[in-house]
Formats: C-alpha cells, sequence, structure tokens
C-alpha cells in the first residue's frame, strides 16, 4: 500500500516539470524499465543522443548571451533604449541556459536530484523567473517595435531610457512575484529506482485541481497571450512596412509613365518620390547620351537598396513570430493535453518526443541571441569594436574557432531544416560563424 | 520683559507657525515650476525642428507665411498694417525700378506726357528712415497714386516689364500693380493673398511654431542672401530635417547681389555647401522645387540650353526640364551620403505642401527608428 500511495504521488506530480524542463523524462522511462525492461544498448544510446543535444544547445546559449551581456556593459556607445531590452533579454536567457538544461538533464541521467531540498527550491524559481522574464522581454520588445515604426513622430516623447528601465523592472518584478509558488510548494520527492535505491525528485506539490488551475494559467500568461500579442503588433509593424514599399512601388510606376507622357505636369506637388545618392560619383552634371533609359535606371534603382531593407525587415518579423511559436507551442500544448488526460499523453509521449520538445523550448535561449542581435549588422559592428584589442590572438584561437564553427553550423542547420526556412538557415549559418569566432574572442578576452 | 516670554513658548510649541505665508507660497511656485519643466521636457521630445534654407528669393518665408496662415494664428491689424507699409514700398520700388529700366533699355514712352510722372516717381527720397526698413506710410504712398497709375498703362514701362529678366525685378510687382486701385483705399488692409505675395528680405533668424496632427512643429527661416548665410550655421542644433527651397524658373536669371551669378548655379552651389557638410550626415534633405507655375511657363519661351549648355533633352518640354533640375541637385551629393533626399516640384502657396513635408519627416522618423530598434 506504501509503495502504491509512492508510486501515484509520483505520477501525480510529474507534470508540472513539463512546463519548463524535461525533468519527468527519467521518472517514466523508470517506470516502464520496471515494468517491461528494454536492452541496454537503445537505452545508452538515447541517453547519449540527449547529452550531446543538451550540450550543443547549452553552449550556445552561455556563450551567445555571455557575449551580448559582456559587449552592452562595456561598450557606453551601445547603450541605446532597444539595447536595455536586449541586454535584459539577454540575462534571462542565460538563467534559462544555466538553471534549466543542467538541473533537468543532470538529475535525469543520474535518477536523483543531487542538489539537495533548498536548491529545489531555488531551481524551480529561477527557472519560472527566466522563462517569464524572457517572454514578456520579447513582448516588450515588439510593443517598442511597433510604437516606432506605426507612430514614429509621436513615439518619439515617451520611448526614452527611463520608459525602458521602467519596463524592464516591472517585467523582473512581475516574475519574482508570479514565480513565487515554485519555492513554497516545491520540495524532494522520494521514488524507488530500478535497482531497488531510494532517489529524490523534485516536484512541485498541490492538490491536482490547483495543478490544473495553475497550468492553464502560465499557459495563458507565458505563451497564449504573449504569442497573441506579438503576433498583433509585429503583423501590424509588416503591414505599416509593406504600405510604404507598396506606396513607392507605386510611386515608381507613375514616375515611368510620366516619363512617356507628353502632356504636361500640371500639379507640381503629385510627385513625391526619394532618392538614394547615385552610385557613380560625377563631378558636374554631364547627361549621358540616352537621357530617358538612363533616368529611368537611375529611379528605379534610387528606392531599391531602401525597399530591400524594408523588405528584410518584415522578412525577418516573421522569422521572429514564427520561431517564437515553434519554441514553446509543443511544451505548452503538451502541458495542456497532460492536465486534463494525463494518461493517453504519457502512453504516447514518453521517451524521445519529450526529450525534443523539451529542448525545443530551450532552443529559444540560443536562437534568441541570433535573431535578436548578431543578425543585425550594427550589432555585428558594435561587437568587433568593442574586441578590436584583440586582434593580436586571432592566430592563438583559430583552431579551436574552426572547430566549433563547424560543429555549430551544423547543429544549428540540424534545427532550420525542421522549420523550412531555406533563407534563414543559409543568414543564420553565415551569422553563426561570426558568433563563434567572436565567442572565441570573447573568451580570450574573459 | 515677562510679556515676551508666553510668545516665544508658543511659536516653539507650534511649529507649523515658522512656515510663513511667503513660504507656503514660494513652495506651490517651485512645484509649479517643476510640472512646468516636466511639460517642456515632454514637448521637446516631440519636437520636429525643421531648418528652412536656399538663395535669396527662393521663396522660404513665404512658404512661412503660408504655414502660418494654415496651421498657427492668422495676422493681427498690428501685422496687416505692417504688410501695408511693405507692399507700399514694394510698389514705388518696383515703379522706380521700371522707370529706371525703361530709361537704360532706350524705350521709348508711350505718352510722352508720362515724364513728368516717372520724373516724380525717381525723386522719391529711398533712404528716409521708414523706406530703410522697407515700409512706406499710407500717407506718402496716396501722394504717388496717381502717377504709379498713369505709369502702369504706359506702353514703354510695360515693355520694360516684358524685358524683366534682364534687371531685377520683384515677382509680385506686377500682382500689385494691377491691384493698384484697391491699395489706393483708405481703409485697405491686406488680403492673405496679399501678405503672401508682399517681398520683404528675412534678416536675423525668425521661428514660428505650429501643430500638425498633434505633432508639434518648429520652422526656423534664416536669410537666403549671401550676407545671412553665415547666420546659417547657429540653426543647426538637433535639427530633424532641412527643406531647401529653389526658385526652379530662375535659371534665366542672374542674383540681386553681384547680378553676374546665374541664380540656378548659386543654389546648386548653397546646396552643395549644405548636402556634403558633416553636420548634416544625419538629417535628411527635403528638395522644394518651388515656383513650378513659373516654370511651367518660361519653359514655353526660354531655351534652358542657353544657360546649362548640357542639358540633353527637349528644351520646351516640362518633364525633361524637370527631370533635369532634379539630377542636378541630386549630382551635388557625394556617396557617402546615407540619409534619403526627397524632392518635390511645387509652389511656397500651395496648401498640399506642409502634407508632404509632414510625410517626409515622418518617413525620416520612421527609418531612424528601423536602424535603432536594430532590424536594419
Amino acid at each position: 500500500m506504501e509503495t502504491f500511495t509512492i508510486q501515484d504521488m509520483l505520477v501525480n506530480s510529474t507534470d508540472i516539470y513539463k512546463i519548463l524542463c524535461g525533468l519527468g523524462i527519467g521518472n517514466l522511462s523508470e517506470c516502464k524499465n520496471e515494468s517491461t525492461p528494454s536492452p541496454s544498448e537503445p537505452k545508452d544510446m538515447n541517453q547519449t543522443v540527449r547529452i550531446v543535444l543538451y550540450a550543443l544547445i547549452f553552449i550556445l546559449s552561455f556563450l551567445g548571451n555571455s557575449l551580448i551581456i559582456a559587449v552592452l556593459l562595456r561598450n557606453r556607445r551601445m547603450r541605446t533604449v532597444t539595447n536595455l531590452f536586449l541586454l535584459s533579454l539577454a540575462v534571462s536567457d542565460l538563467m534559462l541556459c544555466v538553471f534549466c538544461m543542467p538541473f533537468t538533464l543532470i538529475p535525469n541521467l543520474m535518477k536523483d536530484f543531487i542538489f539537495g531540498s533548498g536548491m529545489c527550491k531555488v531551481a524551480t524559481y529561477f527557472m519560472g523567473i527566466s522563462v517569464s522574464v524572457s517572454t514578456l522581454n520579447l513582448v516588450a520588445i515588439s510593443l517598442e517595435r511597433y510604437s516606432a515604426i506605426c507612430n514614429p513622430l509621436k513615439s518619439r516623447a515617451w520611448q526614452t531610457k527611463s520608459h525602458a528601465v521602467k519596463v524592464i523592472s516591472a517585467t523582473w518584478v512581475v516574475s519574482f512575484l508570479l514565480m513565487l509558488p515554485y519555492p513554497i510548494g516545491s520540495t524532494l520527492v522520494p521514488f524507488i529506482r530500478s535497482n531497488n535505491s531510494t532517489g529524490n525528485m523534485c516536484r512541485l506539490v498541490w492538490p491536482s485541481d490547483v495543478m490544473q488551475t495553475w497550468y492553464i494559467f502560465l499557459l495563458l500568461t507565458l505563451f497564449l497571450v504573449p504569442g497573441i500579442i506579438m503576433m498583433t503588433a509585429y503583423g501590424l509593424t509588416s503591414l505599416e512596412l509593406y504600405r510604404g514599399i507598396r506606396f513607392e512601388m507605386t510611386n515608381r510606376k507613375s514616375n515611368r509613365e510620366k516619363e512617356y507622357g507628353t502632356s504636361s505636369l500640371k500639379n507640381g506637388d503629385s510627385d513625391g518620390c526619394y532618392f538614394q545618392p547615385s552610385k557613380k560619383k560625377r563631378s558636374e552634371p554631364v547627361m549621358p547620351s540616352h537621357p530617358k533609359s538612363k533616368l529611368r535606371r537611375v529611379c528605379s534603382n534610387s528606392p531599391t537598396a531602401n525597399l530591400m531593407a524594408k523588405k528584410r525587415v518584415i522578412r525577418m518579423l516573421l522569422v521572429i513570430v514564427g520561431l517564437f511559436f515553434l519554441c514553446w507551442t509543443p511544451v505548452f500544448v503538451v502541458n495542456a493535453w497532460r492536465a486534463f488526460d494525463r494518461r493517453s499523453a504519457d502512453s504516447l509521449l514518453s521517451g524521445a518526443p519529450i526529450s525534443f520538445i523539451h529542448l525545443l523550448s530551450y532552443t529559444s535561449a540560443c536562437v534568441n541571441p541570433i535573431v535578436y542581435c548578431f543578425m543585425n549588422k550594427r550589432f555585428r559592428q558594435g561587437i568587433l569594436s568593442t574586441f578590436s584589442c584583440c586582434r593580436g590572438d586571432v592566430d592563438e584561437f583559430s583552431r579551436s574557432s574552426t572547430r566549433r564553427s563547424a560543429r555549430g553550423a551544423g547543429g544549428l542547420g540540424t534545427l532550420f531544416k525542421g522549420a523550412g526556412q531555406t533563407d534563414g538557415n543559409t543568414q543564420t549559418s553565415g551569422t553563426l560563424t561570426k558568433l563563434t569566432d567572436t565567442s572565441v574572442r570573447g573568451s580570450a578576452q574573459a | 520683559m515677562a510679556d515676551f516670554l508666553p510668545s516665544r513658548t508658543a511659536i516653539v510649541c507650534i511649529p507649523n507657525c515658522l512656515l510663513s505665508s511667503g513660504e507656503i507660497d514660494q513652495i506651490r511656485k517651485s512645484k509649479e515650476i517643476d510640472k512646468s519643466l516636466s511639460r517642456e521636457k515632454t514637448y521637446v521630445k516631440k519636437l520636429v525642428k525643421i531648418l528652412l534654407l536656399g538663395a535669396g528669393e527662393s521663396g522660404k518665408s513665404t512658404f512661412l507665411k503660408q504655414m502660418r496662415i494654415i496651421h498657427g494664428q492668422d495676422f493681427d491689424q498690428r501685422a496687416k498694417e505692417e504688410f501695408r507699409a511693405t507692399i507700399y514700398s514694394n510698389v514705388i520700388k518696383g515703379v522706380r525700378v521700371l522707370v529706371d529700366a525703361r530709361e537704360k533699355l532706350h524705350i521709348p514712352w508711350g505718352n510722352p506726357e508720362n515724364q513728368a510722372h516717372g520724373e516724380t516717381v525717381m525723386a522719391f527720397d529711398t533712404r528716409s528712415s521708414l523706406m530703410a526698413k522697407g515700409m512706406m506710410e499710407t500717407k506718402v504712398f496716396l501722394n504717388f497714386l496717381p502717377a504709379i497709375r498713369a505709369l502702369w498703362q504706359d506702353s514703354g514701362i510695360q515693355n520694360a516689364y516684358d524685358r524683366r529678366r534682364e534687371f531685377q525685378l520683384g515677382e509680385s510687382v506686377k500682382y500689385f500693380l494691377d491691384n493698384v486701385d484697391k491699395l489706393g483705399q483708405l481703409d485697405y488692409l491686406p488680403s492673405q493673398k496679399d501678405i503672401l505675395l508682399a517681398r520683404k528680405p528675412t534678416k536675423g533668424i525668425h521661428e514660428y511654431e505650429f501643430e500638425i496632427k498633434n505633432v508639434p512643429f518648429k520652422m526656423v527661416d534664416v536669410g537666403g542672401q549671401r550676407s545671412e548665410r553665415k547666420r546659417w550655421f547657429e540653426c543647426f542644433d538637433s535639427v530633424t530635417s532641412i527643406l531647401f527651397l529653389v526658385s526652379s524658373s530662375e535659371y534665366d536669371q542672374v542674383l540681386m547681389e553681384d547680378r553676374q551669378t546665374n541664380r540656378l548655379t548659386e543654389s546648386l552651389n548653397i546646396f552643395e555647401t549644405i548636402v556634403n557638410n558633416r553636420v548634416f550626415a544625419n538629417v535628411s534633405i527635403i528638395l522644394f522645387l518651388n515656383k513650378t507655375d513659373l516654370l511651367e511657363d518660361k519653359v514655353k519661351t526660354v531655351n534652358i540650353k542657353d544657360y546649362f549648355s548640357e542639358f540633353t533633352g527637349e528644351p520646351h518640354n516640362l518633364q525633361d526640364v524637370q527631370k533635369f533640375l532634379v539630377e542636378c541637385f541630386r549630382n551635388k551629393r557625394r556617396e557617402q551620403q546615407q540619409k534619403p533626399l526627397y524632392h518635390h516640384f511645387t509652389t511656397a502657396i500651395n496648401t498640399e505642401n506642409i502634407r508632404l513635408v509632414f510625410r517626409d519627416v515622418k518617413d525620416t522618423i520612421l527609418h531612424d527608428n528601423l536602424k535603432q530598434l536594430m532590424l536594419q
């Protein structure tokens, strides 16, 4: 009877961790192993794959976010309003990396939460905080961008550093308060392992209905509402940029028509296109022998760079929203599923599927630095200027950078192939090379 | 002596009495000042500052007058009276220029009896204290009104007017002379159109503020004559955009200052200096090719090739000439410049001008924000 009670308690309390970490995998595996022992070789392979993937994501997240923090703290010129948000995002992603992955993988492999009861409370608390702050930061950034692009003149009045500090402080305070149930309710729960020894698992222990309410609350607060806000903000932003692009295209067409028209231009104020400087430098305005073709080419070329920039921005905004949903939808859907139908969810998802689902959520801490910082040209220039003093040491670390670059590119390539975004993959690979190279310098600097 | 003791005790026991009404008033004023400073700070962040630059008579002040009429408070009685005096001055000076030109160009009088009227007008002392400010008293103007009316009807003066390109004549003189009877009424006050067309060279720096769609704008108007250009660099702090005005119709005219330099060439040289200045590396340029209505008329009669031999295309085709003008200004920019250059063909009194400026400024700030947001 006592054994059955412990087993039941373990099964009941496995759900909570799914929302943040993959600790339950070991437990479920243990249950299955007890009833139907499986060959040892597949088990070892499974563990090896998990270790490699976790280590890979951990290293990339740690290096990427650490580099961002180092650059933004050292380079005073880069402390803009937006970079304050990015700094906060990097800190929260670094926390997510440091607290979620080790405290998930190690107890899972050792079948025992070896860090003690106190650390159980602390670890779960900071896991929750890091996820919450990271998500709220993404929402704040999307709203800042929406205001700056859709209302550029009005947003200048309130988008200041002090406002950014207030918003960032609010996200951290709200997150600290929101996740208080974890240090209060988390505790070590003993269970019997396959070799008949006793192990402990870190669990949030509440009555069943309270757990369901908590899951739904987190689902709405940390996923659905943020996702909808980001989708709306970036959608409206993309729409505004698209309108600008279409306006310029229409203007270009209008100019082309005028070029062939014979009627005089009655309303001069209708001509409203703007120009970028000509690529060819001319000391005096000497017109070419074919003025019409030349003018047409120049006129059509001038806004092209700008149009391309706006299109690139739109594409990036879509990638940002896509990545958010890609990383977090699986884990939140699974938790909602488990909250109401634990039996079928457990039977279908235990093992490799749940591992991959949790790994996806951790991947957000890895891709955020890339999408928000390293894909930005000015940020890369800032990194180079910050660490320019380390150029003399490049030769010493060339081998390390080559090795890591190859490995990193491979890893992310796999992830993005799953996403089916060829352009993003190419761009990310290129960026990742720079990231790895600069990471080495960053390490040297540290 | 003992009577003083209770008073001291009372003061010590009631600390509130230490605050006199004056001090309370000071605290209240201090709080009001703090609130005012806070509001001012918000306003300054919102403010869009635009610098109006261009050669003399390119229409900068006319543009501003139109902005003020449409988006600010209208001119009051006193301002209108001042403009009336300015208009009288414009008229008398214009007539004197025409009479002088008729003589120097050896154009015969249509009516020899108008010789006397011409001499009357030329005898007027333009160095009086009021005329030095570009203003003329109503009483004095009415004395010259009959002579002015007779002269403007003389065919010799009309012939001189037709050859106005060969000398310096304000553009609005014809308008006022055509309406000289209205000007002569005792109760005359300038209409909005009259105010717009009144010409007074801008000296010093003038700032006007108005709101468009809840966004505060500040336009800074500086003189365009060569003697006024050294002031331009005093106005450069925190400028959002430069509005550069050009008289697009003056490719066949020379400067008032030296009577040799082609006016369009002068504008191009000024533009080159401005657009390649490092101070303006982060400022967008809005190019207003002004007086497009006059350009449309002039293109039909004056060949731009006579003045700009590099022009290729049909000299009487408005669009060809317009493209050439834009190309001339655009080529003055060096490749390092990254800020966009917006251009519009317009007239200073066009009511759509501020919409163009508003859209261009908004686009400028949007692009700045794209960079700020790490999106570009």
